[in-house]
């Protein structure tokens, strides 16, 4: 019973994850090809940033203590930074895919109007989650490990796919509260102006943070603070912070969704 | 034996909004139990609080003795439901939807096979690209197909052809015959009179009535028409159970609820040129529980279901 539910959710949403896929991966392919051009120019690169007002950095993500001609900060600062806006927009569609257009069109009446309990129905949902954030994660790393061989950029394999985790376990919270918010409110509209909202305010604090280092505390109140993928890459260094954090986002909204799912109303 | 289905002062209410109203009603094995009213007399509510899509404000839906909210899962072992105009997924098949859910409901692929035969489905059509009457079909197709012993429709038959309207009537009887219960929502009142034991006549979230089709038409009135010779004596139609609705010097027009014997020794006496006693059909019945008096270009219809004032 629930091979076949997933196995047609996953068909639904080939569309949509091989489309975001596809943009994450082009832009990382792209991208990537600039990489050594920045890095044989570090010099040129570092006065042009010394010449740009310091809100100006932080409003791009600079001020991380990573350089453009770092790997890492490279990354961070374009495709780390690119991610959550096509990663809550998969998360987002997918998660309201369930609780809000399939309650509206009357779909989510027919399935349950079957032996198939709203918990396996929102298991299975979370489960397509957790794939299409995966192959959204090896998209956002796989251009830059691809092009590695062409341009000789120097990109190690173990720290992108641990970027590449990380990445994931993001995606993951973002999906989480997207579905959270779309068992509450069953609308899809809704959903992604909060989880936008939400996203956008916290880059809002972020870059605040940066020009005002008094309010250093608010910035772990934000994803961004959790979601440093140039301290992996360019330090090798594993952090747990980023994906525990995460992951505990992830696992109580999702165990949120779930209650709020077997107690509601599933009326449009 | 427990009921298949038992609504006991069941209550839903949306906020402010009205839904149903301490709704009790019991439907028998082996019975077809037609839920009648119009559009958003709480039809859908009822069943949704049946189907466990809905949670009652108050009061319990209980199907085979099972609550359908808490055990949901275990009544639909139990039950095969369809509500209308269901939103099926467009980008399959119907062949692709109906295994999907024929595997949801523990039956083997193909399963739909000859249903959908018999009412003259192509299988291999994507679900968009089917016409309302088409995506019906699929609808009857899928509540059909399994071997659940209750069978729950939201309104079934709105959108299929005459044909397939009795294609659809023949299977609501082929499920009786097979021992299934069948509670049916409809507004189509030639289809409740045909297919229904019981009805039940809900109203602005009210159960009004339930009976069989043989008590609710008995109880109503028969319209009768009358064209005499020549004009009847004064008094002839004074009974307490006969109303005149229009009466010119050849012509009668009038409604008996009850007893027709007794209007019969009078119309003995007079002499006929025609006479034309309508048994009052489930249209009749159903309108005098929604509108004691509908005005328009066609008259207007007592509490009986007689319209008057111009032609029925």
């Amino acid at each position: 019973m629930t091979r076949g539910l997933l196995r047609l959710e996953l068909r639904r949403s080939r569309a949509l994850v091989g489309w975001l896929t596809a943009t994450l991966l082009l832009y990382g392919v792209t991208m990537a090809a600039f990489y050594p051009s920045m890095r044989e120019n570090a010099a040129m690169m570092e006065q042009i940033l010394e010449i740009w007002p310091k809100e100006m950095l932080a409003a791009f993500g600079m001020e991380g203590g990573f350089g453009l001609t770092d790997p890492g900060g490279y990354f961070a600062i374009y495709v780390g930074e690119f991610f959550p806006v096509v990663g809550a927009i998969g998360a987002i569609f997918l998660a309201t895919r369930t609780t809000a257009v399939d309650v509206d069109r009357g779909w989510a009446a027919i399935s349950l109007a079957t032996p198939l309990s709203r918990t396996r129905q929102m298991l299975v949902a979370i489960v397509v989650q957790v794939i299409a954030m995966g192959i959204l994660a090896i998209g956002t790393v796989g251009g830059f490990l691809l092009v590695d061989p062409l341009v000789g950029a120097g990109f190690e394999a173990v720290p992108f796919a641990l970027a590449g985790f990380d990445t994931w376990v993001y995606g993951c919270a973002i999906a989480a509260v997207a579905t959270l918010v779309g068992a509450l409110t069953l609308s899809r509209g809704l959903t992604g102006g909060i989880v936008a909202g939400i996203l956008i305010a916290m880059y809002l604090v972020s870059v605040v943070v940066a020009i005002e280092p008094s309010l250093e505390w608010m910035r772990y109140l934000t994803s961004f603070a959790w979601f440093d993928t140039a301290a992996v890459i360019d330090e090798n260094r594993v952090e747990a912070g980023g994906p525990v954090v995460f992951g505990l986002v992830a696992g109580l909204a999702w165990l949120g969704s779930l209650l709020v799912w077997r107690r509601r109303d599933l009326l449009a | 034996m427990t009921a298949p289905i038992e609504l006991v002062g069941l209550t839903k209410s949306y906020g402010r909004r009205r839904g149903i109203v301490d709704v009790d009603v019991e439907v028998r094995a082996g019975e077809v139990f037609g839920f009648l009213g119009p559009n958003g007399a709480g039809k859908t509510t009822t069943i949704r609080c049946l189907t466990g899509v809905a949670r009652p404000t108050s009061g319990r839906a209980l199907v085979f003795g099972l609550d359908a909210w808490r055990d949901a899962v275990a009544v639909h072992r139990r039950m095969a439901s369809v509500g209308s105009d269901p939103g099926y997924l467009g980008e399959l098949t119907a062949a692709e939807l109906l295994d999907h859910l024929a595997r949801l409901r523990g039956l083997t692929a193909g399963a739909w096979r000859p249903f959908a035969e018999r009412l003259e489905l192509d299988p291999s059509v994507q679900l968009r690209k089917l016409s309302r009457g088409n995506r019906q079909k699929v609808a009857v197709v899928d509540v059909f197909m399994g071997e659940e012993p209750l069978l729950v429709m939201d309104e079934p038959s709105s959108g299929l052809d005459p044909l397939m309207q009795r294609e659809f009537l023949g299977l609501v009887a082929e499920a009786r015959s097979a021992g299934k219960t069948v509670f049916l929502s409809s507004h189509n009142l030639v289809e409740a009179e045909r297919a229904c034991d019981r009805v039940g006549i809900i109203r602005d979230g009210l159960l009004r009535e339930v009976a069989s089709v043989t008590e609710l038409l008995e109880a109503h009135a028969r319209s009768v028409n009358l064209v005499l010779e020549r004009p009847a004596p004064p008094g002839t139609f004074d009974l307490p159970n006969v109303r005149v609705l229009a009466a010119t010097d050849r012509e009668v027009h009038l409604v008996v609820r009850g007893d027709v014997n007794p209007l019969l020794g009078r119309i003995a006496g007079l002499r006929l040129v025609d006479v034309a006693i309508t048994t009052p059909d489930i249209e009749d019945v159903f309108l005098s529980h929604y509108d004691a008096r509908i005005s328009g270009a066609n008259g207007s219809v007592d509490e009986g279901g007689a319209r008057t004032g111009g032609p029925r």
